[in-house]
């Protein structure tokens, strides 16, 4: 296991110096510096009297402060869900090919790590930068709306977590292709397959009544159920960055139904790694 | 190595990898058969439509109550138009259930009985009331004709000059007040196309079968049906037609607000007592209840303090809703807002909702105990 550790922490230095990522951690950070001196929030009693961003007055009705913010912490839910989906699927895209180079992976392979050791801290490796890339722009968030609304919540946190986890369901399908074509350009296409999929799989039920009842039904339903459902899990993740109510057997069940996808793919590349010739 | 040795480590590798593809494919299989249902289930936020303006269901509603009217005399400093002595003079469309409401520092609650009745929440109380009540209401039914429960459109409660009465309007059947009225009251004295009944304790008067007004002495009543008639000009009248929407509607002078707000809580009434010249509201129960409030303060200085004043209350008693485990009505404050005029304006507005679920179960321990209370009786 540790070994599995040992190759995700490789994988971690080599994005922190990869300019993608870099410039992902500026812009968040320039984002949340701009939001933190340009916003103004006069809370009253728990209410919000009055908006002002970049000096400009934008005050609305005057509601309490929490259920005004709802919506701003659900949009930084979606922001943090696709744009950290799209976003990984592009800057992780190269990571499995790079490893799987000819020169690098015999390099690799004569040290004491087994081959699957290494997929499975890729895979894991990825998980990580999406989850700690995630909080860390909903922390900063947090903090700085906390800061000026005298409202705290840890919504937005346990939302960026699931967005990672949507993520590494996505990354599962892609360390897999790369088994298969070392490829960044077939990788980041297969990542961005398996999300219009989940994104159609999503709406499943009401898609499957456009077809005939037939054989075609049959292949749409039976293709779209093993697909993670993105934009339900957007929809959960929002709710809880929005602390809405929402029931958490369901939300488990896709969670782990979207982790066991991730990990049944990263395994399809354990096996076909198993097999390779180097 | 021997190609025996070889072979075998061959298949050993073969044999091992084929079992990560034999655990991706059920893992594949377990994760779909959790994601089969792939939904989750979250409770429906209370949505309630608040009266803020004119439907066109309201505005036709308005529009079927105005009649022909001749027009007013000038007001005390205007001039008289000059008009040909044979042209005949335009005759100007008023609503006179809303004229007779007219008068100096005057308030006025309205209810639309028609439209709440058949309203879920109003069946629901029709329901409860009829219950308890429905020998006595069949027993008016068969004497005189009026169905309280049908017959009814609108009543209003005003004050006047600290005197309050009733306005009611209907489709009375022709003689069914003269018939219900007989017994209990001699008739005063006629009116214009009114009859004056001079009951017990107050009079009462029928106007062509449609309005029924009770007032506190004969003269109010008299000036009124002199305002229904157009003998008399309604200055100040307390609500226009634009204002007739919803299943209630009102404005309030500052002694209505600062009488009702008294008995919940004095220190708000004695700050709006301060603050606050008048009110106007209007509310829905066509589906959840939804209550739209415009104030007018003493200045703009007074409505921004007011407002935020108000805001912080309703924040606070949210926050004190939730602490308290009581999410219905803290889930009902959610919904409440205070909309503040613009700048140098004295006039804000504040929305409040009680979902219809919440009234549901108000009225229905309402009934519960109505019920209880005509067994009792029964015993």
């Amino acid at each position: 296991m540790m070994r599995v550790f040992a190759v995700a922490l490789d994988l971690l230095y080599e994005a922190a110096r990869r300019r993608w990522f870099l410039a992902l951690g500026g812009a968040i950070t320039l984002f949340l510096i701009g939001l933190a001196l340009s916003l103004q929030l006069d809370v009253v009693e728990g209410t919000l009297a009055a908006t002002r961003l970049f000096g400009d007055d934008i005050s609305g009705p005057m509601q309490a402060v929490d259920v005004v913010l709802r919506p701003l912490y659900r949009a930084c839910a979606y922001v943090i869900f696709f744009g950290g989906i799209v976003f990984g699927t592009l800057a992780c895209a190269d990571f499995a090919p790079s490893l799987l180079s000819p020169g690098r992976i015999e390099h690799l392979l004569s040290l004491p790590v087994r081959r699957v050791e290494l997929i499975a801290g890729t895979f894991l490796g990825v998980l990580t930068i999406a989850i700690i890339g995630g909080l860390y722009g909903a922390l900063g968030f947090t903090v700085v709306l906390g800061v000026k609304s005298g409202i705290w919540t840890m919504g937005p946190l346990y939302s960026a977590v699931l967005a990672g986890i949507g993520f590494s369901a996505i990354y599962g399908a892609m360390l897999a292709a790369a088994t298969f074509v070392r490829s960044a350009a077939l990788s980041a296409a297969v990542g961005a397959g398996v999300l219009l999929a989940g994104i159609i799989s999503s709406f499943r039920a009401d898609l499957a009544s456009l077809f005939n009842p037939g054989i075609w039904r049959g292949i749409f339903e039976a293709f779209t159920a093993l697909m993670p459902r993105f934009v339900t899990l957007a929809q959960a993740s929002a709710d809880i960055a929005a602390s809405a109510p929402l029931s958490m057997g369901a939300l488990l069940r896709l969670l782990l139904g979207m982790l066991l996808f991730g990990v049944s793919m990263t395994f399809v590349a354990a096996w076909r790694i198993e097999r390779m010739d180097f | 190595m021997s190609p025996q040795r070889q072979h075998q480590q061959d298949s050993a590798k073969r044999v091992r990898g084929s079992i990560w593809l034999v655990c991706a494919v059920l893992l594949l299989v377990g994760g779909a058969l959790l994601m089969w249902d792939g939904r989750i289930e979250r409770p429906d936020p209370p949505r309630v439509e608040f009266p803020r303006r004119m439907t066109d269901e309201h505005l036709e509603r308005a529009n079927v109550r105005l009649v022909p009217m001749a027009p007013l005399p000038p007001m005390p400093g205007q001039e008289e138009e000059e008009t040909d002595d044979l042209e005949q003079p335009e005759p100007v469309y008023r609503d006179p259930f809303l004229d007779a409401l007219a008068g100096a520092s005057s308030g006025a609650v309205v209810m639309e009985v028609s439209a709440f009745r058949h309203s879920p929440l109003g069946n629901r109380v029709v329901s409860c009331v009829q219950g308890p009540l429905r020998e006595m209401l069949d027993e008016i039914h068969e004497a005189t004709g009026i169905d309280f429960i049908e017959d009814l459109d609108r009543v209003a409660i005003f004050v006047d000059g600290g005197l309050p009465g009733m306005l009611v309007s209907g489709h009375f059947p022709r003689g069914a007040w003269d018939e219900a009225l007989k017994d209990v009251s001699v008739v005063t004295e006629r009116h214009g196309d009114a009859v004056i009944y001079e009951l017990v304790q107050e009079p009462v008067a029928v106007w062509r079968d449609q309005f029924v007004l009770f007032g506190e002495n004969e003269e109010q009543i008299r000036r009124r049906i002199d305002l229904l008639e157009g003998r008399a000009t309604p200055e100040n009248r307390p609500l226009s037609p634009e204002h007739t929407y919803g299943e209630m509607y009102g404005a309030l002078t500052k002694e209505m607000l600062v009488e009702l707000l008294a008995s919940l809580d004095p220190d708000l009434a004695r700050q709006t007592e301060e603050l606050l010249t008048s009110a106007r509201f209007n509310l829905s129960a066509s589906g959840d209840v939804g209550l739209v409030g415009a104030l007018e303060a003493t200045s703009p200085e007074a409505a921004a303090d007011l407002s935020r004043l108000l805001a912080g209350g309703l924040s606070v008693a949210r926050t004190a809703a939730r602490r308290h485990g009581d999410e219905k009505f803290a889930d009902l404050l959610e919904l409440a807002r205070v909309i503040p005029g613009g700048r140098g304006d004295s006039l804000f507005r504040i929305e409040l909702a009680l979902p219809e679920t919440y009234l549901e179960e108000w009225v229905s321990n309402f009934c519960a105990k109505l019920e209880a209370g005509s067994d009792e009786e029964r015993f």
